[in-house]
């Protein structure tokens, strides 16, 4: 999934910390430009993860990457 | 800044939070701020083109630092849907987004209580129709989860766990009977179709949670969700707020975990329809004594319920 900010405004000069991890999930902190937090959950894929997909889930990806970009 | 004023009558805390007066209600499709920000269009609350679950402080808090907290879930990135039409991976995901939370606020010296829950429905007073829900972080703890710490004490253990109990052996209002998760029209619903969906093992929040069980409460709760549209063939108002363990302890702040563990992970739905079209409202007795009176029975409206969740399956 693109990351690159669509506005190029914000995040304002905000930090943006990417890396963080909980469970199955990545963790991206962005600082709005008023000062409030956004935080963006996706989902985290180690190696091998592929394989152990379930089938809703490869489904749902499948649908999520034929989508039209916005 | 919101203020906090102690209703000595009834003994609970009423907030004043007057700049929510003016806060975004009901925007057209084009102008919504849970939508992403599409390249070279106005910024939205997520300036980034695409996204799978955000979450970002409310820009009109009932709460806010050093005073709790007041956070927007956002589910997805579509406009259109609802948390019941989520990919199930999708509502995995979101579960592990609220446990998320959960820690994060729990640990904080000024949140006492997290509430998680989704307002779905102008007849709840929603004011944008993205699939949404919110956290707020209550720097004190509320009137129901105090309600809850006392049955705890009135029924000698976990009320939760007893009222599980109960609603197992008798078996009339269950919704959904899973391994780890159950769903069932509580013995004293107050709302027609109030639904409650229990962890069955003892779990005093998603933080104690397995895998598995995370995977079980999302698809329970997304059944019950598709059950509710299909009632009436219709989008179907709710409020779902999730009950979890309060995070302060007696003697003081402590994280989630370190402090007494009273509470017990469920999720109650409060839908205001009592028939298709018409709405139950909060009147006389309720408002004035406190008493809910209803006009149905539980173990019908659990039929009803039963029948459109296998529909809906």
């Amino acid at each position: 999934m693109a990351r690159e900010p669509a506005a190029p405004s914000t995040p304002g000069g905000g930090e943006s910390a990417v890396g963080e991890r909980f469970g199955p999930l990545a963790i991206e902190r962005v600082a709005k430009a008023d000062g409030r937090a956004l935080i963006l959950y996706s989902r985290a894929e180690p190696p091998g993860r592929a394989e152990s997909l379930g089938r809703a889930e490869q489904a749902e990806r499948s649908e999520r990457e034929g989508r039209e970009p916005r | 800044v919101s203020e906090l004023r102690f209703d000595e009558l009834r003994g609970e805390q009423v907030v004043y939070a007057i700049h929510r007066q003016d806060r975004t209600f009901l925007p057209d499709r084009e102008h919504c701020p849970l939508d992403p920000t599409k390249p070279g269009g106005p910024e939205t609350e997520i300036p980034f083109p695409s996204f799978d679950i955000a979450v970002f402080d409310n820009r009109f808090p009932a709460f806010q630092a050093p005073g709790g907290a007041a956070e927007v879930v956002v589910y997805t990135d579509r406009h259109d849907g609802s948390f019941g039409g989520l990919g199930a991976a999708h509502a995995e995901r979101l579960m592990w987004v609220w446990r998320h939370r959960y820690a994060e606020l729990g640990a904080r010296g000024d949140v006492d209580y997290v509430m998680i829950f989704e307002n779905r429905g102008v007849e709840v007073g929603v004011t944008l129709h993205h699939p949404h829900g919110q956290i707020y972080g209550y720097p004190f703890l509320p009137p129901v989860p105090a309600a809850e710490r006392a049955a705890d004490e009135r029924l000698g253990g976990c009320a939760p766990c007893e009222l599980l109990r109960r609603e197992l052996a008798d078996g009339e209002r269950l919704l959904i009977d899973g391994p780890d998760v159950v769903a069932y029209v509580p013995h004293a619903a107050r709302w027609a179709y109030e639904a409650h969906v229990a962890m069955r093992a003892h779990r005093p929040s998603l933080l104690e949670c397995e895998p598995r069980e995370l995977r079980a409460l999302a698809e329970t709760l997304q059944s019950l969700a598709r059950g509710y549209d299909a009632l009436f063939e219709r989008p179907f108002p709710y409020v779902m707020v999730v009950h979890q363990a309060p995070t302060a302890g007696e003697a003081g702040d402590a994280p989630p975990g370190a402090a007494e563990r009273s509470g017990h992970l469920h999720v109650e739905f409060y839908p205001p329809l009592r028939t298709a079209e018409k709405l139950k409202f909060l009147a006389g007795s309720e408002q004035g004594a406190g008493t809910f009176i209803s006009d149905t029975l539980p173990e019908e409206t659990a039929v009803a319920l039963r029948d459109a969740i296998a529909r809906a399956s």
